[in-house]
């Protein structure tokens, strides 16, 4: 899924080699304000290429309005977004091109209910990256193999379960082959047991080099998965390390009273 | 007395009309409503009020009245289409379903829902072609069981085609009640023939409808 | 001696006279010189139509033994003159009228010779084309006018007006295509030549003779008062000599609302005014009595009375009447040969003959 066409992969090595990956996705002082509501407050991050980011913090925080600025489902009010280098803030943008290249994952999953699993994830490839039927039908199996959901080619999304259609969802986002997949909450909507079908299909994703950045709550993935997680609250980033520290010894205090409440609560799970 | 059969025979003739002038109407309903709902969902603020006058003059003022102004208003006067009477009848027809068909749309759209939009956006769809590719095959699923029964409703309007001098089902059952002296049976057997056009297709655009949506959660 | 000189001599005077005569008109026939002759010509179509090509053909002015070097034709309409070598020219006049065509023709002797004619051009009358050219007259009607045209117990159109279309129609040698459709719609029809025959009761108004041409009328209609004959023969009536009878007998009669009838009942004898929102609504309270007697018109009432004694009710009886307006048939403005043929076999084969008052007393109008 790393593999981009026509663009050469660049080597992650350790974590001094990191620098010298490609940035897939950047923002810079993002902002977004709703009248007098500041949504996203000056927020500036990168994601380069394999890594996989998770943000996490209180409900309300602005995480999902963040994710949306960046994949421009919503226009930033101020602050800039870059693709692969790009800039996407400025006027003349063809949007439509470069969210062709963005994957998104939505906490309500929010599958096209008149087509089948398959229809669902062959539209972007018939309509947007304009393949030929026998092609996108190929390609489009084979995403729903990837996420395992082959059997249910022809079922419609009403004949399926919340982890099957986020499955599906996953699949759908994937198989233009994005830069980059943002997920918003994929499991935050659906009941305890079916998460664990969606959680293993973003492993599977992980170990296959995809570059990701999650919105999510689920703290062992991340402590598995992530290689950065990032603490937001009231519109900004608080604070930023990789995975262990935020469950061993945070620093902010914020952090640090999110954290307790979190793990008390899945220790009383 | 003539008998049922034979009156029945001669109604045939203007149930071609009638139907043609229903189907038709429809049509253009359909054609001019859909684009309508659309942009009155999705367009600009001048759009929007300018399509909601619209709706409220096809929608305010009775088939009749509008009929008999184009048809005795324009066509008498001036060189138009208008001084066709199944033309006028037709448009006049097909714009107030235009404005039915238009608020069935759109309360499909909202029945949807944005969501269904931002997802279809999120691939890198246009506008255009998340509208195309993926609302209007929800809305019209959504929409049948509403379209069934403005389907019906034109046919039973279309009666009014008559006094400006369509021949359809009604102009012949005054010849009929003219000639013969029966006031009854003419009238009894209009009444089945709208029965025969409009219940058959409504009911069943309706159940089709009903079960449709439930199979695919709309 | 029995003849005297001067008889002798008036004799010689008189052959010497008629010798002088005969040599003079045989002369060209024993000494070939120029014979005389004179510029003629004839034309196609006869007689021809305002907008279409004439084809003029001078071969009439051909003399024997010569050539014709050129033609020159005056058509007298304003148009230049034509000067041309062939023999035949076409020319295409603008307006009806009569025009005095000449020509002038030079032979090879040098000799200049003028013929005239007087050419009558006709108003182009395309729907005659059209119906001699498909043997059928397409016929607009609304059969919702008992007795003149309406469905019967069987089904079928008729009426005394189809029946006399039919019979003109005979007469000329075509069939008769009927459309029907809405009354109002036939005016329309006829005036974009959709139809070529109007028949539908039309009364010739000045309205409409602002629009269509009306062919010569078949009848007049007439207002009439009528009542059941048992009504009559208890009041004693037999015919009342104006509408003021009403109010003055204390009769009572119903009409519909706005019409030619209600205006007069209420300017004559308003006292005697029953309003109805229909003339069969008016019908019926006669019938039952309430009433005395229905003031309406023909063809309304003969069909009431022609029903009436059909069905084997109470007879109905008319006891006044007056005329209303010629009823006729309505063509376009430009069909003068249809509506001339129509009106000829009207007035040579039907009224001349007495087949239409046969006819009316069929349809009992």
């Amino acid at each position: 899924m790393a593999r981009h066409m026509g663009e050469q992969k660049k080597e992650a090595v350790g974590t001094v080699g990191r620098k010298m990956t490609e940035i897939i996705m950047e923002c810079r002082n993002l902002s977004k304000i709703y009248g007098k509501v500041i949504a996203v407050k000056d927020v500036s991050l990168k994601i380069g290429e394999g890594e996989i980011k998770l943000i996490f913090g209180p409900s309300g925080s602005g995480k999902s309005t963040l994710l949306r600025c960046l994949a421009m489902l919503i226009t930033p009010t101020k602050g800039d977004v870059f693709l692969r280098g790009k800039c996407l803030t400025k006027p003349g943008v063809d949007l439509n091109k470069a969210r062709a290249r963005i994957g998104f994952v939505f906490q309500h999953i929010w599958l096209f209910h008149h087509l089948t699993a398959l229809g669902n994830v062959e539209l972007a490839l018939r309509r947007v990256l304009k393949l030929p039927k026998k092609e996108a039908r190929e390609r489009a199996m084979q995403a729903l193999r990837e996420v395992k959901m082959e059997k249910w080619a022809h079922h419609y999304p009403a004949q399926l379960s919340g982890g099957q259609q986020q499955r599906v969802g996953i699949a759908r986002a994937l198989a233009r082959n994005p830069d980059i997949i943002l997920l918003d909450e994929p499991t935050s909507a659906l009941d305890p047991e079916l998460t664990g079908e969606v959680i293993d299909t973003l492993r599977d994703l992980a170990k296959k080099g995809a570059t990701m950045l999650i919105v999510s709550h689920e703290m062992p993935f991340a402590r598995e998965v992530a290689d950065e997680m990032i603490f937001f609250d009231e519109g900004a980033i608080v604070e930023t390390e990789p995975p262990e520290i935020f469950f061993t010894n945070p620093r902010s205090e914020r952090a640090k009273i999110f954290m307790a409440r979190l793990i008390k609560r899945t220790r009383r799970e | 007395m003539l008998d049922v059969v034979q009156q029945l025979l001669l109604m045939l003739g203007g149930v071609y009309t009638t139907i043609s002038v229903s189907i038709l109407s429809f049509l253009l309903g359909l054609a001019i409503g859909l684009p309508l709902a659309f942009m009155r969902t999705y367009g600009s603020k001048p759009f929007q009020i300018l399509i909601d006058g619209f709706e409220k003059v096809f929608r305010g003022i009775p088939e009749l009245v509008l009929m008999l102004l184009f048809f005795w208003g324009i066509g008498y006067y001036f060189r138009t289409p208008f001084k066709n009477p199944f033309f006028t009848a037709t448009f006049v027809l097909g714009l107030r379903s235009a404005a039915n068909q238009s608020q069935i749309f759109r309360g499909a759209i909202r029945g949807i829902g944005e969501e269904q939009m931002v997802a279809a956006r999120s691939l890198g769809l246009s506008r255009i072609r998340s509208v195309i590719h993926v609302m209007i095959p929800q809305v019209f699923i959504f929409s049948t069981p509403g379209l069934g029964s403005e389907y019906a409703l034109l046919v039973k309007d279309s009666s009014y085609a008559w006094i400006i001098t369509v021949v359809d089902i009604m102009a012949i059952t005054d010849w009929i009640r003219k000639g013969t002296g029966d006031t009854v049976t003419p009238y009894l057997l209009a009444a089945f023939l709208y029965i025969l056009l409009t219940f058959p297709i409504a009911t069943w655009l309706d159940t089709w409808g009903s079960r449709k949506k439930k199979q695919l959660g709309l | 001696m029995a003849v005297s000189k001067p008889v002798i001599g008036a004799g010689m005077v008189v052959t010497a006279v008629v010798a002088l005569v005969v040599g003079l008109y045989a002369s060209p026939l024993i000494f070939p010189t120029a014979k005389e002759y004179a510029a003629g010509f004839t034309y196609l179509p006869m007689p021809p139509p305002a907008g279409k090509n004439v084809t003029f053909d001078a071969s009439a002015s051909i003399p024997e033994g010569k050539t014709i070097l050129w033609y020159y034709w005056d058509f007298a309409d304003g148009s230049p003159p034509v000067n041309t070598t062939d023999v035949t020219t076409t020319h295409v006049f603008g307006l009806y009228g009569v025009y005095n065509v000449t020509l002038t023709t030079m032979d090879n002797e040098g000799l200049m010779k003028t013929g005239w004619k007087l050419v009558t051009v006709i108003a182009e009358d395309s729907v005659w084309a059209r119906v001699t050219g498909t043997g059928k007259i397409i016929v607009g009607t609304e059969p919702g006018w008992p007795p003149y045209e309406y469905i019967n117990e069987t089904g079928a159109i008729v009426g005394f007006e189809i029946e006399l279309t039919e019979m003109i129609a005979q007469e000329l040698n075509l069939t008769v295509e009927w459309r029907n459709m809405g009354f109002d719609a036939i005016i329309p029809a006829v005036q974009a030549m959709d139809i070529d025959l109007g028949v539908s009761g039309f009364s010739v108004t000045i309205d409409r003779l602002e629009v269509v041409q009306f062919t010569m009328p078949h009848s007049i209609t007439e207002g009439q008062v009528i009542m059941l004959q048992t009504r009559a023969n208890q009041l004693g009536i037999t015919q009342l000599t104006s509408l003021a009878n009403l109010t003055q007998l204390g009769l009572s009669c119903g009409t519909q609302v706005g019409t030619t009838q209600e205006a007069e009942l209420m300017q004559v004898a308003p006292g005697a005014l029953v309003t109805y929102n229909d003339f069969l609504l008016a019908l019926a309270d006669m019938k039952r009595g309430a009433i005395d007697c229905v003031y309406a018109e023909t063809p309304i009432t003969s069909n009431w009375i022609l029903q009436a004694e059909q069905k084997g009710e109470t007879p109905i009886v008319v006891i006044y009447k007056r005329p209303y307006f010629p009823v006729a048939f309505v063509a376009h403005k430009d069909a003068h040969t249809l509506v001339a043929k129509i009106n000829g076999v009207l007035a040579e084969k039907l009224i001349a003959t007495a087949e239409l008052d046969e006819l009316k007393q069929k349809w009992k109008c």
